[in-house]
């Protein structure tokens, strides 16, 4: 047997130019398959985690009724949440889990007395989504965190003596000068003596019922760069003031900016009305329009308690390893939580219907493309493995001549052909899991920067991604239609007579 | 002429201001100058302008220069009663502010034209309502804000139908339906009034939307004499039929027609002061 494959062997490298022409054919089709079933599945990846990543997450657990009634009264209760944050630690592949309350409300650049009443008439205030969150959890399952743009601190410098200008009527004749001389930012020290200079004479009237020290505090609110929330809610025993981000296109709608105040007022559960003062940290740019356009984010345990179901959540958002096992993630999580109560668990499949059967419908399509293009490998194979057989005919009738068996033969071609798309395709497939290791950390830019679809933005730039299936497949494929191919001149050497063989040119 | 000034006059605020807001908002057209005089024998004939006298008859019933009161509304949906005063200038402005639960005394709503202002004393902030948010309800309660700051007439929006006769509760009535005019910018697909055949008095509002479904129902009771002499509801209750049993009623507690009241008295600077 080892003999057979030795003979085998040195017949292949025979006729070297043929053997290593074939062999690359091998090669590049099974480079080919693997990069094409990459690509398809990098671009859906990709799709799904700037869908999911910069807000829904991975999955959610939610109240039952929620979806259909999406009302404050449809939340989890904080007592529930600790056990479903526990059980789902256990479940494997699952990687984080955070509690969000989500309410709307209704926000308003927190404004001092205005005489004109045409201000009034005109000032701005636009319905949002309050949304509270932990945020050392939430950073652990989206992007929410990381989407805070950085601030300049010429215009926060300027915000700042225009608010108290507004509020404490103090001087700002130098605050085009204090701001265009900045240059190592607006903070600190810096930022304080500045406090001091603007607010020098601010509330001299002692009627007046404010003090200079007020105003310099109220300075310092712009002292501090743009930032996500802080990881310790600071006072939280007062809900209705905190810190909040909020989109960049809400800010633009409601005039407002790092370190401006904002005004909020939304319905409690049990029907009150719940008003609360934030200063803004950091404005929030996603690559979701309505984030940008309509959130308020805060701190969870506060607003929670203004909204009098404290510690409650409206969702418990689950980030997974491997995004490709969701489906069985989600039907495990369902078994972890059952035992809290009545909750539903939704992957993203469900959450957002719509990008599942986008994709679903791009992978039939993709699926189409690559049955095209299994075809054309199949004829380039066919092609290159029968004429590498017929162009043997002479060499068959040698050794059908010299008493060679037919059977043999037959075995030898196939043989030869199978250690050709064996070595070949192992080539292929380093060759393609590379490039497709390289283009998943180095995406193929097709420069037309981020595009939206679906509310969602997405970047033109793809990445790719291994799948085991997609090597399998790949090196399965080419190796089947070798075989077939070779199958062709095999048997026609069963019929061949070697007189005619040999004169066969 | 006498249309236009006359379709400016008619509009809401408070108490008053949700059941004008409602059911008559706006002006006399063309139509109703030909209305015959109320109440007269005999004109009482099935047409559109008896119609149109069941609805201008409510008008003069709910409205005057101005007014002023104290109520209470009833939230079933929170199980919460609030007590507020209220203060309305013809055409178009009123001023509400909450007495009672202590939690939410100083709360207040002003209506001046289209706007709606709210104010919250807890945070000192005034806000105004935008577009977006006119369908949500005003003060936690059934009624929208869009009822309460609706200035356009329902007779400028909708066309009135041949009533029929009907009875509520064992009062003979006319059942009136209201039809949205094509280009108007109406919440409502369908509104059907039911007046008592002998003085017209309101007793049953129904909202229909756009499936034709019964939507909300509001329900007149507890008619007084006023010392000038108008019989006024005192209940008037807002269900919210596709919720069953979720309800808000106004109780009015005081109520009364004045001559004028000062225009200054309804701006951003009264509703934060309070009074």
């Amino acid at each position: 047997m080892l003999q057979f494959l030795k003979l085998c062997w040195r017949d292949l490298w025979r006729n070297r130019r043929r053997t290593i022409l074939t062999g690359l054919v091998m090669t590049f089709s099974v480079t080919l398959l693997i990069f094409s079933t990459a690509i398809g599945d990098g671009a859906h990846e990709m799709m799904i985690r700037a869908s999911t990543e910069s807000f829904t997450g991975h999955g959610q657990i939610q109240h039952p009724s929620y979806r259909d009634d999406p009302v404050l009264e449809n939340t989890i209760e904080q007592a529930t949440i600790k056990s479903v944050r526990a059980g789902m630690s256990g479940v494997p592949g699952v990687k984080a889990t955070a509690p969000r309350l989500i309410t709307g409300g209704l926000a308003t650049r927190k404004t001092p007395d205005q005489a004109d009443p045409e201000a009034w008439k005109n000032m701005s205030s636009e319905g949002v989504v309050l949304l509270g969150v932990s945020p050392v959890d939430e950073a652990t399952v989206s992007t929410l965190a990381t989407s805070v743009v950085a601030d300049d601190p010429k215009q926060r410098c300027a915000d700042a003596y225009t608010a108290i200008d507004a509020e404490f009527g103090a001087p700002t004749a130098s605050s085009t000068r204090a701001c265009a001389s900045l240059e190592a930012g607006f903070q600190g020290r810096e930022c304080m003596l500045a406090a001091r200079d603007a607010c020098a004479g601010a509330c001299t009237d002692p009627d007046a019922g404010c003090t200079s020290s007020d105003c310099e505090k109220r300075f310092a609110d712009y002292c501090e760069p743009a930032r996500f929330l802080a990881a310790v809610t600071p006072e939280p025993d007062e809900p209705w003031k905190g810190e909040a981000v909020i989109g960049t296109g809400l800010a633009m709608l409601l005039g407002v900016g790092v370190g401006d105040r904002l005004a909020v007022t939304s319905g409690t559960a049990r029907g009150r009305s719940f008003g609360s003062i934030y200063r803004v940290t950091g404005l929030l740019k996603t690559g979701s329009l309505e984030i940008n356009r309509q959130f308020v984010v805060t701190q969870h345990d506060k607003l929670s308690q203004g909204l009098e179901v404290p510690g409650a959540a409206t969702q418990i958002v689950f980030a997974v390893d491997d995004l490709s096992e969701i489906d069985d993630i989600g039907a495990r999580a369902r078994t972890a939580v059952s035992g809290a109560g009545d909750l539903s668990v939704l992957t993203w499949k469900q959450i957002t219907p719509d990008l599942d059967v986008f994709i679903k419908i791009d992978q039939g399509s993709m699926l189409v493309m690559l049955t095209m293009m299994v075809m054309v490998v199949a004829v380039l194979l066919a092609n290159v493995v029968i004429m590498a057989g017929m162009e043997r005919t002479r060499e068959f009738g040698v050794r059908l001549a010299m008493g060679e068996s037919p059977g043999r033969l037959t075995a030898g071609l196939i043989t030869e052909t199978m250690l050709l798309a064996l070595l070949s395709g192992a080539i292929g497939a380093i060759v393609g899991e590379s490039l497709v290791i390289y283009f998943s950390y180095v995406p193929i830019d097709f420069g037309m920067g981020e595009m939206e679809s679906g509310g969602v933005v997405v970047n033109t730039a793809l990445n790719t991604s291994f799948r085991l299936y997609g090597l399998v497949f790949s090196v399965l494929t080419v190796w089947l239609l070798a075989l077939a191919g070779a199958l062709v001149p095999a048997f026609r050497t069963r019929r061949l007579k070697p007189v005619e063989a040999i004169r066969f040119v | 002429m006498t249309t236009a000034t006359k379709a400016s006059r008619f509009s809401t605020a408070a108490v008053t201001l949700v059941l004008t807001v409602m059911f008559f908002t706006g002006g006399l057209s063309a139509l109703a100058q030909e209305t015959p005089p109320l109440r007269t024998e005999g004109s009482v004939a099935p047409d559109t302008g008896l119609a149109t006298a069941i609805i201008d008859s409510w008008e003069e019933r709910m409205r005057g220069d101005a007014s002023s009161g104290e109520m209470e509304m009833y939230i079933q949906k929170w199980n919460r009663t609030l007590t507020m005063h209220f203060e309305e200038l013809y055409p178009d402005r009123s001023l509400v502010r909450v007495l009672s639960p202590a939690s939410d005394a100083g709360t207040g709503s002003l209506k001046i034209g289209p706007d709606l202002w709210s104010y919250n004393p807890r945070i000192d902030q005034v806000q105004k309502i935008p577009p977006s948010l006119m369908l949500d309800g005003w003060m936690g309660s059934d009624f929208t804000n869009d009822d309460i700051s609706r200035t356009s007439s329902i007779r400028k929006d909708y066309d009135v139908q041949v009533p029929v006769a009907s009875s509520v509760a064992g009062v003979a009535t006319w059942r009136v339906t209201l039809t949205p005019r094509p280009e108007s910018p109406v919440v409502w697909e369908k509104i059907v009034v039911e007046a008592a055949r002998d003085d017209f008095r309101p007793l049953v509002q129904e909202f229909y939307d756009e499936d034709m479904k019964l939507a909300r129902r509001m329900v007149f009771t507890d008619y007084r004499k006023l010392d000038d002499g108008r019989n006024y509801p005192f209940v008037w209750r807002m269900e919210n039929v596709q919720e069953k049993g979720r309800y808000t009623e106004i109780r009015v507690k005081s109520m009364e027609f004045l001559k004028t009241l000062p225009e200054s008295r309804f701006s951003v600077r009264s509703l934060k002061q309070g009074r």
